[in-house]
């Protein structure tokens, strides 16, 4: 592979043309073929296949017959859980979201300091992210256990109110929030390899221009960084609208109490495997993609623009 | 000129291309899905299991089919009991269905009336071999689509340290849930306000239900009765247990602890055979089972079985066949209770179920239920059941939650809920 | 705190006062407390991880629950090498996980560059595509790609697991983009008068100037790979194939959960990983040098 690959830079790296117009949309395709490919090998069919299931009455097992738009007429008119699991995930996205971006984006600004043992506290930050779901949901419900879990201690500790956490209605989606800020190290990482591509140059001006901290962090940190924090922000909201795994495994599978955990995915991956609905599901997931899709247009709309790209053509 | 150099990365794109299969076949290694072997013929059994060293006990018994079978293999495919029914989802639309399968009974009806089981009502079945009320598990509308390997059900455990102690006779086999509830008030402790010692684990709502002769959807999946008067009386019993009698820890009380009965924390658990090892093992006090109390419907309790069925894709049918019938009346029902501990369903082993290893000594009490009929199937074989089960449990888990005063209301608003949407009587 | 990573190189700051010097020192000092206090938080649930493995079956679930085992008991580690063919599993996650970062770093960068840097006709459009491929639940297509392996005849072998990587991952094209955009554009003119072409640009200029963002990608890769059970449950079928995520959920038993094998599982799996930040994170500071120098 080395040598191929130096022969090809060595024919690649003739006189370079300004020329480029058309054939620069040529070479962009070109790069990103190996992604057309699969695209079109392993995605492009899959996902028309769902939607041609989403007019069905398939059940995951045996034929599918065509049912029009039966099911997404149930799910708009006759279907409770649906309106129910999809005000949960956006509650969650809402609230959960900026505060995994604020919290991850701080972390990542503190374990960029050049103080020592800084690799031993990045690993230590980023443990979290690497517990599996079910261990670390088991210690959850032990942290919310209502009477002898620690956050009841705490709140107990200071006279507030206690609450029932995980099992109360008003609580349970609060803390399954508080549940992913715990593994905002995950986005720390992204931040970091941002934060260190910050040129150390830049501040310097800063410093000689007099400026102070917070003024370097909000005039050069964040825009500097505003790249990565724009991906976090989008990958956020995906990853965020199909929330699903803590939830099934804090609520044994069953969304509780009183659906107050059902998260959308975790209502669809119900349907599909549980109830045998898969054109049912198939439905569920289409509208799903529109909603994440116009969520994240209008984010690439009002935060786009404000991206810093050395080059943005 | 571009052109020469669009040339390059896609060769350069191809290589990569290329490399995948490469690399990937590299790291893969010997034989694909089916096992087109000529000499054997190989079944593939998909399972679940209940731990590792179930899943490798489980193997002897294979073996010992196979030493009795020379031409046929078989190969036990695993996926977790919580992701069963997507391994077999995938495998069967991917036309690589297993030959056998073991089955959830909440997802039985689907797959008989998906087509993806076998008919087995043609075959030959040794009918006198089972105990009552076995064969009738596997059948949907009279016709045969699984067999049963293990049935057995839960019985009541009960901590005898803890009934000498608080002076409480112990259980009956016969007792009822006026017997129960009066044992219960005495096993239980307070300390500072706190209870420190419950008379009951977790009295499953399931199974008060088959007691009183209630249930969710009736037997042949045309009635919702989860409001009727039995139900009603049922679920506000195991209500009561909780809020009004405080024998019975709430949800909030229970959260995290996965085994109050084992910690020395409650005196009565729901236990089956299942459970036997882990008690015998980590319990540091004596104990044995008893039948669940009778409530109106006498002393019965809910079937717990396994049925095993076969992939109507399968090209094997009568190796798949002689296999199942080796598991469910055959050899392996003569080892199961050894090799697994597993509840044979076959009338000749019916006595073995009391000398089953760390069996307590009530364990003939569990026989004498199988062998006389006491158990009660009671999820009907209906696609729509799972999700209707799913929708009445949160009104049950509200009545337990907030104390049951207005039970009848509520399950009087879901049943007529269910009716309306699945059309139901 | 960014002060802290700026070292006192320029004779300017030689000319500030102490009273800099000893703010610095305060500074360092309350970067190391609040370090430290959040540390306690974020490492409690590895600590306990590792407390329940080590806690015989009984003790495993007592009330109230302990942090620190009364007995030590090593048997729930000797379960997992002799209950499942753990060092089986653990040969096999290597392999998958190390053709799939190789596969995503490879494929990942070249398309990122392209969705980057290079602006052809229809790049818009394809990158909403790229995005969208992310947000269908991969739940509903699971069937029909399951159907596509079969056709191919990949079905119990690791291809269904490692070959799709080498056709890029969404999310990695989509961060290195964000990364390769930062690049200022003059490198690449000063490249293109030395005689680059674009793909030695890529290869000269760019890669070397993201090793941080392609570490990430690479670290990322490995961890998610490794830790995944979902697709390699759907396309392995034989145990002798099972990668470790897979493996230890049979502790996972349809009654009950055996805690105590599964935590110490659990704690062989993540220490690998553990050591793979630790040395992966160093390369997060190598990139100053190389980033900072030549901005």
């Amino acid at each position: 592979m080395g040598f191929v690959k130096k022969k090809l830079f060595v024919y690649l790296a003739g006189k370079a043309g300004r020329q480029m117009n058309k054939s620069r949309t040529f070479l962009f395709y070109m790069f990103i073929l190996p992604w057309l490919i699969g695209f079109f090998i392993f995605t492009a069919g899959p996902m028309i296949y769902s939607l041609y299931m989403s007019f069905t009455d398939f059940s995951g097992l045996g034929a599918a017959n065509w049912v029009g738009l039966e099911n997404y007429k149930k799910l708009f008119t006759g279907d409770p859980l649906f309106w129910q699991s999809l005000w949960n995930t956006i509650f969650y996205t809402i609230f959960g979201v900026p505060l995994g971006l604020v919290v991850g984006y701080m972390l990542a600004v503190l374990l960029n300091a050049n103080v020592k043992f800084m690799g031993v506290f990045r690993t230590i930050f980023y443990l979290p992210s690497l517990v599996p779901t079910v261990a670390s949901s088991l210690l959850w419900i032990i942290i919310f256990q209502p009477d002898f879990g620690i956050a009841n201690a705490i709140l107990d500790f200071f006279h507030l109110p206690t609450s029932n956490w995980l099992l109360s209605e008003e609580m349970v989606k609060p803390s399954l929030i508080i549940m992913s800020l715990w593994g905002a190290g995950g986005g720390m990482v992204i931040y970091l390899a941002g934060l260190q591509s910050v040129p150390a140059s830049l501040y310097e001006a800063a410093e000689l221009d007099g400026a102070g901290r917070f003024k370097k962090f909000w005039h050069i940190t964040i825009p500097m960084t505003s790249n990565v924090i724009f991906f976090n922000l989008i990958m956020g909201l995906i990853g965020s609208f199909q929330i699903f795994t803590q939830a099934y495994v804090v609520s044994s599978g069953n969304g509780g109490p009183n659906y107050k955990s059902l998260f959308y995915v975790f209502y669809l991956y119900q349907d599909a495997f549980k109830f045998f609905k898969m054109g049912y599901a198939s439905a569920l997931a289409w509208i799903l993609f529109i909603i994440i899709l116009i969520f994240t247009l209008i984010q690439f709309k009002v935060f786009g623009k404000k991206v810093y790209y050395e080059y943005d053509e | 000129m571009g052109k020469k150099k669009g040339l390059g990365i896609l060769v350069l794109s191809l290589i990569l291309v290329l490399s995948a299969f490469l690399t990937g076949c590299s790291g893969s290694s010997s034989d694909s899905a089916g096992g087109g072997d000529s000499k054997y013929v190989t079944l593939r059994i998909l399972v679940w299991n209940n731990n590792p060293e179930g899943t490798k006990l489980e193997g002897e018994i294979f073996k010992a089919f196979e030493k009795e079978n020379p031409g046929i293999k078989v190969k036990q495919v695993y996926a977790p009991y919580d992701k069963f029914n997507d391994k077999f989802l995938t495998m069967s639309a991917g036309g690589d269905q297993p030959d056998l399968v073991w089955i959830q009974p909440a997802a039985f009806g689907q797959f008989v009336g998906k087509n993806v089981l076998m008919d087995l009502s043609d075959k030959k079945i040794d009918k006198d071999a089972y105990m009552p009320n076995v064969l009738e598990l596997g059948q949907v509308e009279g016709k045969q689509f699984a067999l049963i390997r293990d049935a057995s059900t839960f019985q009541l455990g009960y901590n005898k340290d803890m009934f000498d102690a608080a002076g409480v006779p112990y259980p009956k086999d016969d007792w009822t849930w006026d017997d129960f509830l009066a044992a219960a008030k005495k096993l239980t402790k307070q300390k500072n306000g706190k209870t420190v010692q419950f008379g009951m684990e977790n009295f499953y709502t399931n199974e008060l239900l088959v007691e009183n002769g209630g249930g969710f959807v009736s037997q042949d999946g045309k009635k919702v009765i989860v409001d009727s008067p039995e139900s009603i009386e049922a679920i506000q019993f195991g209500s009561d247990l909780i809020n009004k009698h405080r024998v019975q820890p709430t949800s909030a009380q229970s959260q995290g602890l996965s085994n109050m009965f084992l910690a020395g924390q409650a005196a009565m658990k729901m236990m089956g055979p299942w459970d036997w090892a882990d008690t015998a093992k980590n319990a540091k006090f004596k104990w044995d089972v008893v039948p669940l109390p009778a409530g109106k419907a006498g002393n019965v309790s809910a079937a717990a079985y396994l049925p095993i069925g076969i992939g109507k894709g399968t090209k094997h049918p009568d190796e798949a066949f002689k296999l199942l019938t080796f598991l469910s009346s055959g050899k392996g029902q003569d080892m199961q209770v050894d090799t697994i501990s597993a509840v044979p369903v076959v009338k000749r082993n019916a006595d073995k179920i009391e000398t089953m290893k760390n069996a307590p000594e009530n364990a003939k009490s569990l026989a004498a239920s199988l062998a006389n009929g006491k158990t009660v199937m009671n999820a009907p074989y209906i696609p729509e059941y799972a999700e209707i089960a799913n929708k009445i449990q949160p009104v049950i888990d509200n009545i337990n939650l907030k104390g049951g005063k207005d039970t009848e209301k509520q399950l009087k608003k879901i049943a007529d809920q269910i009716r309306k949407e699945y059309n139901l009587k | 705190m960014e002060i802290a990573e700026v070292k006192a190189a320029s004779p300017v700051k030689e000319k500030k006062t102490r009273s800099m010097k000893v703010g610095k020192r305060i500074e360092r000092i309350s970067t190391y407390a609040l370090l430290v206090i959040l540390s306690t938080v974020f490492i409690f649930p590895f600590l306990w991880l590792i407390g329940t493995s080590l806690k015989p079956e009984n003790e495993a679930m007592t009330f109230p629950p302990t942090l620190i085992p009364k007995v030590w008991d090593f048997a729930n580690y000797k379960d997992v090498f002799t209950l499942v063919s753990f060092g089986k599993y653990y040969l096999n996650s290597i392999i998958v996980s190390f053709f799939v970062v190789l596969g995503t770093v490879l494929s990942s960068t070249i398309v990122a560059y392209g969705f980057a840097r290079i602006k052809g006709k229809g790049r818009n459009f394809w990158f909403v595509i790229l995005l969208g491929t992310m947000m269908l639940p991969p739940q509903v297509t699971m069937i029909p790609v399951y159907m596509i392996f079969s056709k191919l005849g990949w079905i119990n072998t690791f291809l269904p697991l490692i070959v799709p990587s080498f056709f890029g991952s969404a999310y990695f094209i989509f961060l290195l983009r964000q990364f390769f955009k930062t690049i200022p554009k003059e490198l690449e003119e000063s490249a293109y008068l030395d005689g680059c072409g674009t793909f030695g640009i890529f290869w000269r200029i760019v890669l070397p100037l993201s090793v941080p963002s392609v570490i990430t990608v690479a670290l990322l890769s490995f961890m998610w790979t490794w830790n995944d059970f979902l697709y390699p449950l759907i396309y392995l079928n034989d145990d002798a194939k099972y990668t470790l995520a897979l493996g230890i959920l049979q502790f996972k038993g349809a009654l009950l959960i055996e805690w105590g094998p599964m935590m110490a599982a659990s704690v062989l799996i993540i220490l690998p990983l553990i050591i793979l930040f630790f040395v992966g994170q160093k390369y997060f500071v190598q990139g100053i040098a190389t980033t900072g120098g030549k901005g």
